[in-house]
């Protein structure tokens, strides 16, 4: 176990003690040892269960507006004392968006802090190690730990070495905060960057005829099978009634029956692609300004979607446009809400 | 296990590099198989037989679709002149053969059998059904999620097909399970008479697999301790991590759950369809009122887990559920349905 689990443990074991926290939002083993699983931990003694390690890739931010959305049981009090929330260095821009964006405040959350050299792909790794025939045995009851450029594990006595570049997500290839932006305790080294934002994937997109990008997205969204998971997964889509579902409409005892025959859906349940398509294009332009590229919407998607070109586009855009970056400061205003002088009017015709 | 190690007269074995050839020669069918794309092996249809991919663990999606589609046109129709409404159907006449699913999917399939004949008879899904034929593979390599034969199930299962071939080197070893699947046989020089060899190869293949899938989950006794905890506050701490999407449900093999609406076709004319729908959606059964009775992800979550392993096993008495583990391997957040059945069983829930 590494220091900084063990740090982390002691802490939340410690919060839990002294009744400071709701609970403490963390990483648990999951269904074998290369599988971490997001942990709710409501029990001191339960401390013992969180795990720190390169394979906590889920942006555990999310779970902070979707407690919010829980109707409280029958005879259940609400419970106002924070949530313990540990965080990565792409994490806390989450974090601060939500911030700005006054969907939770500063006090309802005590920020665990963790630096993060890189998360691992788990379906990568997979890959790889069947490339280099690993029997399933050997994969799902390795430890792995991080040697410098690559990641390590032992099995029977023999040393297998997995390199980085093959393994972490490409978004942590070229992570430029490694280091959470926002924390009330910090558990381990800060880490030194030396990445660079790399928009070369997009560019390379951006590079092909209208219709050779027409063709390759139709592709990609015609497999689509509307499950959600992009959208379910994104710790920014917090909306009560959502834009890109059909039936997800907020009614209260107000709503006259007008309004909801009235209700348009934008998007329909149907999965044929120009459906598919309207889906993910809307919930993009949705995320532009706000989107922090965390890259949960790609990893959560069960049929292989590149979400994380069309985020990297938008983030790519927006700043080029408006010089803006979401996720860096809790007090900034949102993009799509504030005009400028200087703002770039070339689509309006 | 469906093999023994005597052949029986309906077996026959067939060499891996025919199958080509035996596929191609069945005219008038729509063959779907597995078939790798953008790494993930899903089932298409196939007109090219030598880039198959049959030494797969499973495809990404059940292909359920073939007989539920995801979205299902049912009928179109429009205003025909004074108080008349003209409805048509769209023609649904493709015989297909699935070859190469899984024992797990082709239970699935068996499993929706029953609930689109139950008290309804589901013409849309009987029509692609009785237009098809099955023809499976045998694992020879569960996945370490897999979990087919603690519901039931088996890597060498015959539930739902028509033909089961079982990997056994450079052939595979042919059990003709139905008089639909020995037609398809019939006219093909492609199979021979299995030797003693082939069928204790085979044999050997299933006893291996099966034993691959040594752990057995126990759920004897689940449907009913499952009534008795419906208010549980397990359903709370079990869910907490749960996004509430559907690609659990969407991927699996034996939802069913369907949303029919109505979509303008073109300028004059209407469309209804029906589209899945997941109880794990928040909108599933928000009523009209604005009311909904599984208001949070918790009583989405017990609606998922009850519904597979007590209503579905209250009106079927089977599990709801084939063991393949795509809700495990597919979770975004790694919710494992193994772990959690292990700890249903392990609950003390105590005296109501």
């Amino acid at each position: 176990m590494s220091k900084t689990e063990q740090n982390i443990r002691t802490k939340v074991k410690q919060l839990l003690d002294e009744g400071k926290i709701r609970y403490c939002i963390g990483y648990e083993t999951g269904s074998d040892s290369w599988h971490v699983t997001p942990g709710f931990i409501f029990d001191a003694k339960d401390a013992e269960k969180i795990v720190f390690n390169p394979l906590c890739a889920n942006n555990l931010v999310g779970y902070l507006t979707d407690e919010k959305k829980r109707e409280l049981r029958k005879g259940e009090k609400a419970d106002t004392r924070p949530i313990a929330l540990l965080v990565k260095g792409c994490d806390s821009k989450a974090l601060i968006q939500l911030l700005s964006e006054n969907q939770i405040q500063r006090s309802e959350v005590i920020i665990l802090g963790v630096p993060c050299n890189g998360s691992i792909d788990i379906h990568r790794l997979e890959k790889l190690a069947h490339e280099m025939k690993l029997p399933a045995e050997a994969m799902y009851s390795m430890e792995i730990t991080r040697n410098g450029n690559n990641f390590t594990g032992e099995w029977k006595g023999k040393k297998y070495s997995f390199p980085l570049e093959k393994t972490v997500f490409d978004k942590c290839l070229c992570c430029v905060t490694p280091n959470p932006l926002i924390s009330d305790e910090l558990f381990g080294d800060k880490i030194e960057t030396t990445g660079a934002k790399n928009y070369a994937s997009v560019e390379e997109i951006e590079a092909l005829p209208v219709e050779k990008r027409w063709e390759f997205w139709s592709e990609q969204f015609s497999r689509c099978i509307r499950c959600s998971a992009c959208k379910n997964i994104c710790p920014l889509c917090y909306c009560k009634e959502c834009a890109v579902d059909s039936a997800d409409i907020v009614i209260t005892p107000q709503t006259t029956s007008k309004e909801k025959t009235n209700k348009m859906p934008w998007v329909e349940k149907n999965s044929e692609l120009p459906e598919n398509i309207f889906f993910h294009l809307t919930r993009m332009m949705h995320m532009a300004g706000r989107c922090i590229n965390c890259g949960e919407c790609e990893r959560a998607c069960p049929m292989n979607i590149p979400l994380g070109l069309l985020t990297k586009k938008i983030e790519k855009d927006v700043k080029e446009l408006f010089g803006h970056e979401a996720g860096l400061d809790p007090e900034a205003k949102s993009l799509l809400s504030i005009f400028e002088e200087g703002d770039p009017g070339d689509f309006i015709k | 296990m469906t093999s023994s190690n005597s052949a029986k007269n309906r077996d026959f074995v067939i060499k891996k590099e025919h199958i080509p050839k035996f596929l191609k020669g069945l005219s008038g069918y729509s063959i779907y198989a597995p078939v790798a794309d953008n790494d993930l092996i899903t089932f298409k249809l196939v007109q090219k037989f030598d880039a198959l991919a049959l030494n797969y663990s499973n495809a990404v999606k059940s292909p359920k679709y073939l007989f539920l589609p995801q979205t299902e046109t049912m009928f179109f129709f429009k205003k025909g002149g004074k108080d008349k409404v003209e409805v048509s159907e769209p023609k649904q006449e493709e015989k297909i053969i699935i070859f190469g699913i899984r024992p797990c999917d082709a239970a699935g399939i068996a499993m929706l059998d029953t609930v689109f004949s139950g008290d309804y008879d589901d013409t849309f899904y009987q029509k692609r059904r009785e237009n098809s034929v099955l023809i499976g593979l045998a694992c020879n390599d569960p996945d370490k999620n897999c979990f087919c034969t603690s519901t039931g199930g088996a890597p060498d299962a015959s539930d739902g097909l028509d033909i089961l071939l079982t990997d056994i080197g450079d052939s595979y070893y042919v059990n003709v399970l139905t008089p639909k699947g020995a037609k398809l046989l019939e006219k093909s020089d492609l199979f021979a008479k299995p030797s003693a060899e082939h069928a204790k190869a085979a044999d050997k293949t299933h006893k291996n697999a099966h034993q691959k899938l040594s752990e057995k989950i126990d759920t004897a006794g689940l449907p009913e301790k499952l009534g008795a905890m419906f208010e549980h506050p397990f359903w709370k701490q079990v869910s907490m991590k749960c996004l509430a999407c559907g690609a659990c449900t969407f991927l699996c093999p034996t939802c069913f759950c369907f949303d029919i609406n109505d979509l303008e076709y073109t300028d004059t004319a209407t469309k209804r369809v029906r589209t899945w729908d997941s109880c794990q959606f928040g909108s599933y059964t928000l009523h009209t009122s604005g009311h909904n009775p599984r208001p949070n992800k918790e009583n989405r979550m017990r609606n998922r887990i009850m519904h597979k392993y007590k209503y579905h096993y209250d009106n079927f008495k089977s599990p709801g559920c084939t063991g393949c583990g795509r809700c495990i391997i597919h979770c975004p957040v790694n919710m494992n349905l193994k772990g959690i059945l292990k700890e249903l069983i392990n609950l003390e829930i105590g005296q109501g």
